[in-house]
């Protein structure tokens, strides 16, 4: 079979149309934009697409330029590639350029008026002419003159060389001049853009690249792209870049109205900045200013919220910052101050730090444990809140520690807000007799003869130990008993890291040996052992001594504390302490051969000290001040309350008082007040001065009942009375006969005429004198019962109908109402008796 | 009804009419009483002088005086006819 042969001609075809192509392609790809190969010797790119400022950006990023002149150049959009400057007089770019043999120029420009214009400035400048055409300057000559639209832009590309000499310059991709017999000569570094002193004017620029070397007729044709052009900066624009200044991430606040704050910044331009919330676009600024802060200012629910600020160039690329978090809230705490550890029974702050959206916190209250306690509300300054709470921590439940839970609870204009919870580790607090678990030693107690100092064993038949670590209101509680004697009992405790107060009682002896005696203390222990000598006395050389603890008034106190020292080796130790019970009485183990210190003490009474040696069975105790039985406080009180009247009448001006003295106790003070019927409380004075008559003159007005409430305060207890009249309305009564006895008594009660109670006697006298005398020698009236009777009518009538007969006092001061009366009708009476009986 | 019966319901009859009329005056001597009492201020012993409420104390037994007085010609008038 023959082997067929291979096309290799038809192959070959296909090899090298395949890499035609791929050139074709290639070809039209590089002349349609900027390619890579346009970057080498490229040292200034300006597209000037600058929105403002005074900086000509550089878009290769190696040098910007400047903007010079009153006012910049406007930005004119409608350039050949949408973005230029037209330049009026005296405004102009300049630009400095790297030190280089070689140069070319790119530039695009419209010369819209006929004049000479230096569209470039330098050693080799380019001149548009009025003729209408545009060349180079070189040596003071123009070459190249090629006839241009000045309505028109056109780009002209330009290259010299100075070793070689070669000028050489294209107008709108058409080889215009290619010279090498005039060199251009002086600086070529530094050029304006137009030229600054030619007074020229309308020059707009649109585009102004710098190259170190000549471009290739395929490059010159490759910008010119069909005059289209390239811009450097479509190849060159990168992302814009965006920061976020303000807020701060997880922000905290109580203000809805939140200021976003970002600077979106691009090589070019940055087109609009827009603030996301949650994810969804809120706000834009269409005309953010590059590389300058942009502001939103948004006003946001109360509520957690994330958000971004994104920043987009001219060429739609877009950059989102980074994400963050706010949270905007009725109020938020800065912070919450606690011991993370603690004990049962100690006394812990809590604080809470709070700022509000500008409602005060009018309560707040510590939940602990779940538990409420009342915080305190301190309003530090502005929107800042302090709560705090020291509270005993109670009791746990576990063996050794457990966590217990708090929140502070506030209430903002009657809404209760709550913190989060917390928690703390709570640790046991114990004291005991010492143990394998608990063996820090706090209190040692041991045991001695009161005689020969020999150490002794004891019992404790019982004891109680009321221990705590904080105020006290929260506490624990030992009861121990030890029937066993023992020269040491050794009481450790937990924590050792903090002081421990204990309130003990302990009952101890040692049989019958030594009796029973009971020591009392409130003392603050610690984890340096405390050595407790504790002194019994033999039963051999001591008595039971009784004291009996009374008041002033011989009434028996109970619950008066009762302690007897002695002094033993030169220090004074406590042999006996006791309480005296409901009977005022308490009993002690005394060694009545030496001299002892006894105080006897009790709340509201003087401390009573005494020394004195023991010898008898019992003592009587009287302590001063203190408190009585309330039926008391009327002994040696002796009082008098005006008006004196049983009844009132209206509309009458009576003058009513209190007088009080006291002979027996020492008064602290008393006093009287009128009380209305509809319970208005009228003052009517108060006095500590035994004896100060105290007076109020009011009016009865239409009152139909009026109370005067008296009292008297001895020893922090108040005794009261009240005094009750009837107010009559005497409306149609104020022309009776008892109008003229009231007013008499009125008027002599105020000292009518100077007439004091002997006056009245004598008056009184004088009547019953005169009447009985008219009676008896008129009418014959002699038996002894009718002139009796007759004078008791008539003292009757003074002293009980119209009241003007004053009380007799008994020697010891007391007043005894109506006494005259009795004394009379009681000699009435008896002489009745004895006529019925003769 | 002999002569003497006549004579005494005649005095009794003359002695309603003296106090009805002495009843009726005194109508008018009350807001007298009451006048006076007011202007001297009587009922405030503290602020009048002791001449003052002698005055008052006079004042007051006016009207009482006055309604013994017709009792007192009340009385006589049946009295009188009684030949007491």
């Amino acid at each position: 079979m023959k082997k067929k042969k291979f096309p290799n001609k038809l192959l070959l075809i296909s090899i090298v149309s395949i890499l035609f192509l791929i050139g074709i392609i290639y070809f039209i790809v590089a002349i349609e934009g900027w390619s890579t190969e346009l970057d080498e010797g490229l040292t200034r790119a300006f597209d000037y697409k600058e929105g403002g400022g005074s900086i000509l950006v550089d878009s290769s990023g190696q040098a910007n330029g400047t903007f010079t002149g009153n006012s910049v150049g406007i930005k004119n959009i409608s350039s050949k590639m949408d973005y230029g400057y037209n330049f009026t007089i005296g405004n102009y770019s300049h630009i400095v350029l790297p030190t280089s043999n070689n140069y070319t120029f790119v530039i695009g420009f419209r010369s819209s008026q006929n004049e000479t214009k230096y569209i470039i400035s330098g050693a080799a400048d380019l001149r548009v002419l009025t003729n209408g055409t545009v060349g180079v300057g070189l040596s003071g000559t123009v070459y190249g003159n090629q006839t241009i639209n000045n309505s028109a832009w056109h780009l002209i590309i330009y290259s010299f060389e100075n070793q070689t000499n070669w000028t050489t310059l294209y107008v709108d991709n058409q080889l215009a001049l290619k010279i090498n017999s005039v060199k251009a000569t002086g600086n070529t570094s530094a050029h304006d853009i137009p030229r600054s002193n030619t007074g020229a004017t309308d020059v707009a620029i649109d585009l102004f690249y710098v190259w170190n070397r000549s471009l290739s007729v395929a490059e010159v044709s490759q910008f010119w792209n069909n005059g289209e052009w390239i811009l450097y900066s479509i190849y060159g624009d990168v992302n814009p870049l965006i920061s976020l200044n303000s807020p701060i991430n997880a922000l905290n606040t109580t203000n809805r109205t939140i200021v976003f704050n970002g600077t979106g910044s691009d090589n070019f331009e940055v087109k609009n900045i827009s603030v996301y919330i949650n994810n969804t676009i809120n706000q834009t600024n269409s005309s953010p200013i590059n590389n300058t802060p942009t502001t939103f200012s948004i006003t946001l629910p109360y509520g957690f919220w994330n958000w971004t600020i994104q920043s987009c160039d001219n060429a739609s690329q877009c950059t989102n910052a980074s994400v963050r978090n706010l949270t905007i809230a009725h109020s938020y705490i800065n912070s919450v101050t606690y011991n993370i550890t603690s004990y049962e029974t100690a006394n812990e702050p809590f604080y809470a730090n709070i700022t509000s959206n500008g409602t005060s916190i009018s309560s707040a209250e510590l939940i602990y444990n779940g538990t409420s306690y009342t915080a305190t509300v301190t309003n530090t300054e502005g929107n800042n809140y302090n709560l705090s709470e020291i509270i005993n921590i109670p009791l746990i439940v576990a063996s050794n520690n457990e966590n217990k839970s708090f929140n502070f609870n506030y209430t903002m204009g009657g809404i209760e807000y709550s913190t989060p919870t917390y928690n703390q580790n709570v640790s046991l607090t114990y004291f005991t007799l010492c143990n394998s678990t608990y063996s820090s030693p706090f209190l040692n107690i041991s045991f001695k003869d009161e005689s020969d100092l020999s150490v002794i064993n004891a019992t404790i038949p019982t004891s109680t130990f009321i221990y705590w670590l904080g105020s006290g209101a929260i506490n624990k509680t030992l009861t121990y008993v030890n029937n066993s004697e023992r020269y040491n009992y050794t009481f450790c405790a937990t924590p050792t890291t903090k002081p421990l107060f204990v309130d003990s009682y302990i009952q101890y002896k040692q049989g019958t040996n030594y009796p029973q005696r009971i020591y009392e203390d409130n003392t603050t222990y610690n984890s340096s052992i405390t050595n407790l000598t504790l002194y019994l006395l033999s039963s051999v050389n001591g008595i039971y001594v009784t004291f009996q603890v009374v008041n002033s008034a011989d009434q028996v106190i109970s619950g008066v504390t009762v302690s007897a020292t002695r002094e033993i080796s030169g220090t004074d130790t406590l042999v006996g302490q006791g309480t005296t019970g409901a009977d005022g009485g308490v009993t002690f183990w005394l060694n009545p051969d030496f001299v002892h210190d006894f105080s006897f003490t009790k709340s509201g009474f003087t401390t009573y000290e005494t020394s004195f040696a023991p010898t008898q069975t019992g003592y009587t105790i009287t302590l001063g001040g203190g408190g009585t039985v309330s039926s008391s406080y009327f002994k040696g009180i002796d009082y008098s309350i005006l008006p004196t009247n049983s009844s009132l009448t209206n509309n009458s001006v009576y003058t009513f008082g209190f007088n009080l003295t006291s002979s027996f106790w020492d008064l602290t003070e008393y006093g009287f007040n009128l009380r209305l019927t509809n319970g208005t409380i009228i003052f009517g004075g108060s006095t500590s001065i035994s004896g100060t008559q105290l007076n109020l003159n009011y009016n009865t007005t239409n009152q139909t009942k009026i109370y005067l409430d008296y009292y008297w305060l001895i020893n922090g207890t108040y005794t009261n009375g009240t005094k009750i009249w009837i107010v009559y309305n005497t409306d149609k009564t104020q022309w009776s006969i008892a109008t003229f006895f009231k007013d008499l008594k009125t008027y002599l009660d105020s000292g009518f005429f100077g007439i004091d109670n002997f006056g009245r006697y004598l008056i009184i006298f004088i009547v019953i004198f005169f009447t009985a005398g008219i009676l008896t020698y008129k009418y014959g009236l002699t038996n002894p019962l009718v002139v009796s009777f007759i004078i008791f009518m008539i003292i009757f009538f003074f002293d009980v109908v119209v009241g003007i007969i004053p009380n007799l006092s008994l020697p010891s001061g007391k007043e005894i109402p109506y006494l005259l009366t009795f004394v009379s009708g009681l000699i009435t009476t008896i002489l009745v008796i004895k006529e019925v009986a003769t | 009804m002999n002569n003497k019966g006549q004579t005494m319901g005649i005095a009794i009859l003359s002695a309603i009419i003296v106090f009805i009329i002495g009843m009726v005056c005194i109508n008018f001597v009350l807001d007298e009483v009451t006048n006076a009492r007011t202007d001297l201020s009587c009922a405030d012993a503290s602020s009048i002088s002791d001449g003052t409420k002698l005055l008052c104390l006079i004042i007051d037994t006016n009207v009482p005086y006055f309604i013994w007085l017709v009792f007192c010609i009340s009385l006589g008038a049946i009295l009188q006819r009684m030949n007491i």
